[in-house]
């Protein structure tokens, strides 16, 4: 029932409980910190816009609603979640992603009652349209505030000439218009369907005993008939959408993002696949390459410059950001490097370095109770065992590199999106 | 944690701590600064952690801290109160957890070392190449503000509340006093900086620093050290008149910002009080404002208070539709007019006051905030974070009231639609 996963070169360890709803409970009990930190997540993000359960009819959903869902899910009919944790001093928050949705709450003292709010809440929705009416005006006012925000734009705009089809292109919280069909009873679908515990997640870290997260679960966890999902991805074709798309905002320097689109031969990369990713882009587009030396030198770049694998159900890219007054230069030197990198593969010495900033990275992540629930989330999320990227950078060859390297970098099916300067 | 005085003006603060994989060393220095200081020690920053004398260009310098597990070098240049504060650090994984057992972090405190005491110098000047790209970057960073409309909205507000005072000075200063500076005045504010600043040596870490507390000390035992170890900073007093500013972009969103003094006093009660104050107007969701202006009114997504005690002002702000701007600033002035008449129960005031004193539980567990918090806490004869802690438990709900009767609004920004976009 209770997996423990150990790792003694830097001495730490994760409990993994499984309980009976299928749902998975992640615990790493850290008694010298003074705080804790706990998530209770869903895989429901806003890319889930289409989906069965149990093979019956198939629903379509308003963008946005996971979100949407998210907000409300705060209220209850008699006091709500901010008002519950008001009485004991936890710090609460929520967010929404493309493909998942987490509550979470920090608090340094009392931690069971905390927890014990946290998982009813979360098992307990409460609607009515007066509710849900009231929370458009806000959530309004949250898509506006991105609305202004050039990073924002910059990414959401690359994801749209990328993708033709796959939901990733939709903005997380909607449009204004699309949150104005969401009701009650859209919710209340949403919510039968993808916070089924089979669906769900828990993460704890911190000052905290594992059997006694494990006893609450179980005592509080209200198990009901696992639901098996069905999500319809739209077939999504291998070549971009457009290699190109731009807009104006009152920023200092055109902000821009380029985007080497992947094949998805499989929904879901795994795990060595994504760590070889970001370890090349390390190599390639790090401070200490070549490549950074040359736009920076040529001030095509300043610092803002940086790269990012990013990749989840049915969409696969690396995206480089930046800010530049030449942003198609800068695709242009790029191109020629990643060529360069193709034909010849990148250096062991380069390399190296790189794995041993990943592995600092990860060791680094347990200096936080928030890191390492953040980092266990990814496990329960994408279900790969515990500590499992500590063996693959050990093993990784230059063959596995250059191997990826080609899968990942296909020069004529890229975009660039670009935020121009007023 | 265990201070020591290192040199003349140069105090050593050992935090000891087994919580963290990593060690962190942070020279934190206080000094007065004009708008042209403020530029010179803000591009000094960045020409110091580009190069040093041992790796004389930055990708030799980012290839030893990447093959130092990633060591990194952190700081800049902050606002405390009317002062600044300059910060170097490094922050190096532990040597227990290197893959071969590498030994690191004396490493690691080498090249901090080097990066302060000895820069890269061409005829005792910095190299120009450096000298202008650091430049290049500064100037890219002030003009970014206005990329993020939230942060560049209320630096517009404090830039105008404290008018004519050191506080205004943004961070990074101006484009213009940034083109104005010579290499020269770079290694003037280098030697200033040295000279005449108090420093303050956080190492936080599970091993004892003597060692590194020994290597600062002949660095700066080589110096001619003047130091006065003093706030200047002065509490902003309202001119009598509330200014108000607009400004047009081309955004979707408004964004309001509204000034306020306070008194904050000179006691660190005085401070509690203020911060609890603070919190229960704009911070946590239990505060008055997101209750009413944001849940009730449905106006905004974010309507929150930050307190500055330094200054004895706090700056509440909040993203809206144009047209409902008298509609939040309304909102937000009835809410305060609520604590001020009394409104406020004893279960709102416990609801801040166990929310601070959790959260500041937490301080104890983040390199970050321990960092920050040791920093500025000789100027607080040493305050711990539990003191400061009991402080807040203090706090009634009368004085919570009292520190609202003090509340002055002083400044009122609004950042909304350019013309031809209300046209549209």
């Amino acid at each position: 029932m209770i997996k423990t996963y150990k790792n003694s070169l830097i001495n730490e360890q994760v409990k993994v409980y499984k309980h009976k709803s299928g749902l998975e409970v992640y615990v790493c009990e850290k008694p010298e910190f003074s705080s804790s930190f706990a998530i209770f997540g869903t895989r429901y993000g806003s890319i889930d816009t289409k989906f069965s359960v149990n093979g019956g009819k198939i629903t379509e959903v308003p963008e946005g609603i996971a979100h949407y869902l998210e907000h409300k899910l705060f209220e209850s009919e008699e006091l709500d979640a901010f008002a519950r944790f008001a009485k004991t001093g936890a710090s609460a928050n929520a967010f929404t992603s493309f493909d998942r949705t987490c509550y979470l709450f920090s608090c340094s003292t009392n931690f069971e009652e905390n927890f014990k709010i946290l998982l009813d809440f979360v098992q307990h929705p409460y609607f009515t349209e007066e509710t849900v009416r009231k929370e458009q005006g806000i959530i309004g006012q949250e898509i506006q505030m991105y609305d202004d925000s050039a990073p924002w734009q910059v990414l959401m705009n690359l994801l749209g000439a990328l993708y033709k089809e796959h939901p990733i292109r939709i903005d997380i919280a909607g449009t204004v218009e699309s949150i104005a069909k969401i009701n009650a009873d859209l919710l209340y679908d949403c919510y039968n369907t993808f916070y089924n515990l089979n669906n769900m997640f828990i993460c704890v870290a911190g000052n905290i005993d594992a059997q006694n997260v494990f006893d609450l679960c179980d005592k509080l966890l209200q198990t009901k008939e696992p639901v098996e999902i069905q999500r319809f991805m739209p077939k999504e074709e291998n070549q971009v959408e457009k290699e190109k798309v731009e807009v104006t905002l009152p920023v200092s320097k055109p902000l821009f993002a380029i985007g080497f689109k992947e094949k998805c031969e499989n929904p879901t990369k795994t795990l060595k696949e994504k760590v070889l990713s970001e370890i090349i882009l390390k190599c390639i587009f790090g401070n200490d390459s070549l490549l950074y030396k040359e736009l920076f030198d040529s001030k095509l770049i300043n610092d803002s410059f940086g790269a990012e694998y990013f990749n989840g159900y049915g969409y696969a890219c690396s995206i480089i950001e930046g800010e530049s007054d030449y942003p198609e230069k800068v695709k242009e030197v790029i191109n020629r490097y990643l060529n360069t990198y193709l034909e010849k593969g990148i250096l062991e010495e380069d390399i190296k370095r790189a794995v041993k900033v990943y592995y600092s990275e990860e060791v680094c992540g347990f200096n936080s109770a928030e890191n390492i629930v953040m980092n266990m989330v990814e496990c329960a999320f994408n279900k790969t065992e515990v500590f499992e990227e500590f063996d693959i950078i050990k093993n990784i060859t230059q063959e596995d590199v250059a191997k990826r390297l080609k899968e990942m970098f296909d020069i004529s099916n890229s975009s660039i999106s670009i935020v121009n300067k007023e | 944690m265990i201070i020591s005085e290192i040199a003349n003006g140069v105090e050593g603060c050992f935090i000891k701590s087994n919580k963290f994989k990593t060690s962190s060393i942070s020279v934190n220095m206080f000094i007065p600064a004009d708008e042209k200081a403020v530029s010179a020690y803000s591009l000094l920053y960045l020409i110091l952690t580009d190069s040093t004398k041992d790796y004389p260009d930055y990708t030799s310098l980012n290839k030893a801290l990447k093959n130092l597990y990633n060591a990194s070098l952190f700081g800049g240049v902050q606002k405390f109160g009317d002062m600044r504060m300059v910060k170097f650090g490094i922050s190096v994984l532990d040597d227990n957890f290197t893959l071969s057992g590498e030994k690191i972090s004396n490493m690691a405190a080498d090249l901090l070392l080097g990066a302060i005491f000895n820069p890269l110098l061409e005829n005792s000047k910095f190299k120009q190449e450096v000298f202008e790209n650091s430049k290049r970057i500064l100037i890219d960073t002030i003009n970014a503000q206005i990329n993020e409309k939230r942060g560049y909205a209320i630096s517009k507000t404090e830039n105008a509340m404290f008018e004519n005072e050191p506080a205004s000075i943004q961070n990074n200063g101006t484009v213009k006093t940034v083109e104005s500076l010579t290499n020269e005045d770079i290694v003037e504010a280098h030697k200033t900086l040295l000279q005449n600043s108090f420093v303050r040596i956080n190492v936080i870490s599970q091993n004892e620093p003597k060692a590194v507390f020994e290597r600062f000390k002949e660095y700066f035992n080589l110096l001619e050290r003047k130091v006065e170890k003093k706030n200047l900073t002065t509490f902003h007093k309202t001119a009598g008149e509330i200014k108000h500013l607009e400004e047009k972009m081309n955004v979707t969103q408004g964004k309001l910002c509204l000034g306020f003094t306070l008194k904050t006093g000179e006691t660190r009660q005085e401070v509690a009080n203020s911060a609890v104050f603070v919190d229960i107007f704009g911070g946590g969701p239990y505060s008055k404002l997101f209750t009413n202006v944001r849940e009730k009114q449905s106006l905004c997504y974010y309507c929150a208070a930050r307190l500055n005690s330094k200054k004895g002002a706090f700056i509440v702000d909040s993203g809206i539709l144009e047209e409902n701007k008298d509609k939040a600033y309304n909102g937000i002035l009835e809410q305060l007019k609520e604590i001020q008449n009394g409104n406020l129960s004893e279960e709102e005031v416990n609801s801040s006051k166990i929310a601070l004193v959790d959260s500041l539980g937490s301080y104890n567990d983040q390199t970050a905030t321990l960092d920050s918090w040791y920093a500025v806490s000789t100027f607080n004869d040493g305050e711990t974070i539990e003191d400061y802690a009991n402080l807040i438990k203090n706090v009634t709900v009368d004085d919570v009231i009292a520190v609202a009767n003090s509340v002055k609004l002083d400044t009122v920004y609004f950042l909304g639609k350019s013309k031809e976009e209300n046209n549209d």
